[in-house]
């Protein structure tokens, strides 16, 4: 533009030249002056709008692509099923799981179910296949005045079982019903004492905490502490002088836990502590003799006797990488029973006189995790679970333990496949022992 | 039954050795998250970013990780990830609006003014994680984090991109 003036004016001055004149030469004179304040401004212009453009935050306009704000917004509820009446949502969900494991010899990996050495069937193996573990739930959420309102009824599938040989039609089991009012849960769901932390296996450990009972309990949250109380259903479990497991249904008191979670940067830790009070009354309990069949010799308890049994367990997970985690828990009482290992050490035993003496258990596990990739994982644990048994009875476990190996694929968030090898062992009372090896596969998918 | 027993071991053992043999050249620490020169600020974001990333991993395997847990449970267990996530979230938002961005690092305040804008719409972006998980609207969860994962990566790409003509000397 500065030159395109500047040829202008030239052309201009030597189209209107005449013989030059003393009025002519001024004339030029000025038309130069003027050409040069003209210039200046073009300039001085010029150089303010460069300024002008440099200092303005001119954000690049990014692609559709490139920029959510200008992508289409992804709707929110899509892929959900649910149904909304007033306040009021329902959703539905659960998944899918195909189990296929192999054992040798055939047994469960439980403290209590690994397979005898001299076992009576005499098996070398078993490849099972089962997809009972596959769930379904319904869940509801409405706001109310007292907080959020939440129910869920939730099922799986070893209820009745169905037989193998035709149609494996297995019977839906009840796993959770209760109600979540603000802080307050009322129903059966998972009991307080339960580990809220576990090992990243197929297998549970061998001193898993696992019991779902209708309770009554309160929660309270304050920054990056979770506290609880609970009433929980009480149910004893007593061991007999010939190692024969009762339960006297005499319960009075409920079962009273507690449990403090705290959610750090580094992973999770929690412990929880449960009271029991432990009974049984005149009502004739059978105390075997030793003798497997009702003898002469056998008796029937006559007395009360009651006791207080208690327990802890501590458990938590520690980041100590992107790509690796420990997890651990541990877990000790006296009379703890069924919230131990599944029911694999009784809350005590019981002789002749109808007198309890509570049986100390203890137990924990230790697993390393490694993430290969976002969507593979491996687990290496170990699991020990104890006890220090009162009573007579020598058929009974002792100690049971495992060594887990495994390897976790995720496809797709809602997708897992998996393979997992356990070596566990255990040991009675009497000195017998037992091992088996253990390699089970699973595919899950949530919906 | 033997040979069965021994075949199925070392085919469990051959994959375990095949798996750990591929994470260990390719970790996935080593990958990286953003391609720029490394600043106070912007090594903060990246360590921000890891923890970002554990998070998600950590609320995506939360059905997986723990089965026993009830449905509610685990809604319980990724809102409080859900809660964390939206927490860091805003605290990067919040520190790359308040410091000075180097200018070694984005050169012309066209670029300053781009990794705001990105810092703003991810603070947003937070603020609806974070009120989705206090109205326990779960089912709404995962499509607020696909939104913010896209406003990351476009960033991500976006000065990734700038590094690598830095890098070449174009700019």
């Amino acid at each position: 533009m500065k030159h395109f003036l500047q040829y202008s004016l030239i052309a201009a001055i030597m189209l209107t030249a005449a013989p030059a004149s003393e009025e002519t030469l001024n004339e030029l004179k000025v038309l130069k002056k003027m050409h040069r304040e003209l210039l200046l401004r073009i300039e001085a212009l010029e150089e303010k709008l460069a300024k002008e453009q440099s200092e303005k935050p001119s954000v690049a306009t990014p692609s559709k692509e490139e920029n959510p704000v200008v992508a289409e917004a992804e709707p929110e509820n899509k892929g959900v099923l649910e149904l909304t009446s007033d306040k009021t949502v329902l959703g539905v969900g659960g998944r899918i799981q195909v189990d296929s494991y192999y054992g040798w010899p055939e047994g469960s990996h439980t403290a209590g179910g690994i397979t005898l050495d001299d076992n009576a069937a005499g098996e070398e193996g078993q490849l099972g296949m089962s997809a009972r573990d596959s769930r379904l739930w319904v869940k509801t959420r409405t706001p109310s005045r007292y907080g959020m309102i939440r129910s869920l009824i939730e099922t799986d599938f070893w209820g009745s079982d169905g037989t193998e040989t035709v149609s494996n039609s297995h019977g839906l089991r009840l796993r959770h019903a209760y109600v979540q009012v603000g802080p307050w849960t009322v129903g059966q769901t998972n009991s307080l004492f339960n580990a809220a932390v576990t090992l990243d296996t197929l297998y549970d450990s061998l001193d898993y905490t696992l019991v779902r009972q209708p309770l009554l309990s309160y929660t309270g949250e304050h920054g990056s502490w979770n506290y609880s109380v609970s009433l929980e259903q009480p149910e004893t479990t007593l061991i007999t002088q010939d190692g024969t497991k009762v339960t006297p249904q005499d319960d009075k008191l409920p079962d009273i836990g507690a449990r403090v979670r705290f959610y750090p940067k580094w992973g999770e830790a929690g412990i929880a502590a449960m009271i029991r009070y432990i009974t049984i009354d005149q009502a004739g309990l059978l105390v075997n003799s030793g003798d497997v069949n009702t003898t002469a010799d056998d008796v029937y308890t006559t007395a009360d006797d009651n006791a207080w049994g208690w327990g802890v367990n501590g458990y938590g997970s520690v980041r100590i990488s992107n790509n690796d985690d420990i997890r651990f828990g541990a877990t000790y009482g006296k009379g703890l029973g069924r919230y131990f290992a599944y029911n694999a050490f009784t809350a005590g035993s019981v002789d002749a006189n109808g007198e309890i003496s509570l049986q100390e258990v203890y137990g924990g596990h230790l697993g390393y995790r490694h993430w290969w990739y976002d969507s593979l994982r491996s687990t290496l644990a170990y699991s020990y679970a104890a006890t220090n048994h009162t009573g007579s009875a020598a058929n009974v476990t002792k100690a049971s333990r495992s060594l887990q190996a495994n390897l976790l694929w995720t496809p797709a968030s809602s997708m897992l496949v998996g393979i997992e090898y356990a070596r566990a062992l255990r040991e009675l009372e009497s000195g017998e022992e037992g091992e088996m090896e253990l390699l089970r596969m699973t595919l899950r998918y949530d919906f | 039954m033997t040979y069965m027993k021994q075949g199925m071991m070392t085919v469990f053992c051959a994959l375990l050795a095949l798996f750990f043999y591929g994470g260990c050249s390719a970790p996935l620490e080593e990958k990286p998250v953003v391609q720029v020169p490394t600043t106070h600020i912007l090594h903060e974001h990246v360590v921000q970013s890891k923890d970002l990333r554990f998070l998600m991993r950590s609320m995506n395997e939360v059905v997986h990780e723990e089965t026993e847990q009830s449905a509610l449970e685990s809604d319980d267990a990724r809102r409080r990830y859900a809660l964390r996530l939206a927490g860091t979230i805003e605290e990067i938002a919040g520190e790359i609006e308040r410091y000075p961005i180097e200018e070694d690092v984005l050169e012309t305040p066209q670029d300053v003014a781009q990794f705001k804008a990105y810092a703003t719409e991810l603070f947003a972006r937070g603020e609806r994680i974070h009120q989705i998980a206090v109205a326990y609207e779960m089912e709404k969860l995962d499509p607020a984090i696909n939104q913010m994962v896209r406003t990351c990566n476009a960033c991500h790409r976006h000065f990734d991109a700038h590094a690598t003509r830095v890098k070449r000397g174009e700019r």
